[in-house]
């Protein structure tokens, strides 16, 4: 077989491989509160607690550590329950009038088995 | 554009789930698991090479992993989540353009993976 035939049938032949399908975690989400010199803390208290049924403790100290670092870990859920959560600070934001924003970051998946 | 008898007993089935479990959103993950025991949606599921088994399976420990039950003495009649209504959209969408008088299990479940892509699926 000269070095040409072999490129051909290289070119012709079909390589039997046996699939193996990889299973993936599907990432979590991590919703993030963002400071804003506007909102008042007792409404992003009153929307932690309402939204994200933090207690009332709880709400505050997230509330506080957004204010002094700019930013502050709400929770950690599946993609769709916190599109959802965002779905609905921003309504209850607009709905009062208020530019409070939360933002979605990637938590990361993990190899499933 | 209505939805077919065997998918509202499916979506109700959800619901039931849902609070069962103490959840505040009725999400893709609940209304699969029941689409599972709905006969057009196990049909299409079968038909693409699901393990239904392994697929409920899975749902339930991705569910009870993940979604903890709302610690609170107040809890709100579940609500549809953001990936629910959009896949419904997606499957009024589908339905409307094969023509189709009604949204069946089979379009509900064919459209999921138009949301569930975006986070890569256990199934």
């Amino acid at each position: 077989m000269t070095e040409r035939d072999i490129k051909r049938s290289d070119r012709d032949g079909e390589l039997l491989t046996e699939k193996r399908a990889r299973l993936k975690r599907p990432d979590m989400y991590r919703i993030v509160l963002l400071n804003d010199d506007y909102t008042p803390r007792e409404f992003v208290v009153w929307v932690l607690m309402r939204i994200f049924y933090k207690g009332q403790e709880e709400s505050t100290r997230i509330m506080l550590e957004a204010h002094t670092a700019g930013r502050s870990t709400v929770g950690v859920y599946t993609y769709d329950v916190a599109t959802t959560k965002i779905t609905q600070v921003d309504k209850l934001a607009k709905e009062y009038e208020h530019p409070l924003k939360c933002i979605l970051e990637v938590e990361g998946g993990g190899e499933y088995q | 554009m209505t939805l077919s008898r065997e998918l509202q007993e499916t979506l109700k089935r959800s619901y039931e789930q849902a609070k069962a479990r103490r959840h505040e959103f009725i999400t893709l993950e609940h209304i699969l698991l029941e689409l599972t025991y709905d006969p057009d949606a196990s049909e299409v599921l079968t038909g693409c090479g699901v393990d239904l088994e392994r697929l409920r399976t899975s749902l339930e420990d991705f569910i009870d992993e993940n979604m903890p039950p709302v610690d609170s003495e107040y809890l709100p009649e579940p609500q549809y989540s953001a990936g629910s209504h959009y896949v419904l959209r997606l499957a009024a969408m589908h339905a409307e353009s094969a023509d189709k008088q009604q949204i069946d299990g089979g379009t509900y479940s064919s459209q999921c993976s138009g949301w569930m892509s975006l986070t890569p699926c256990i199934f």
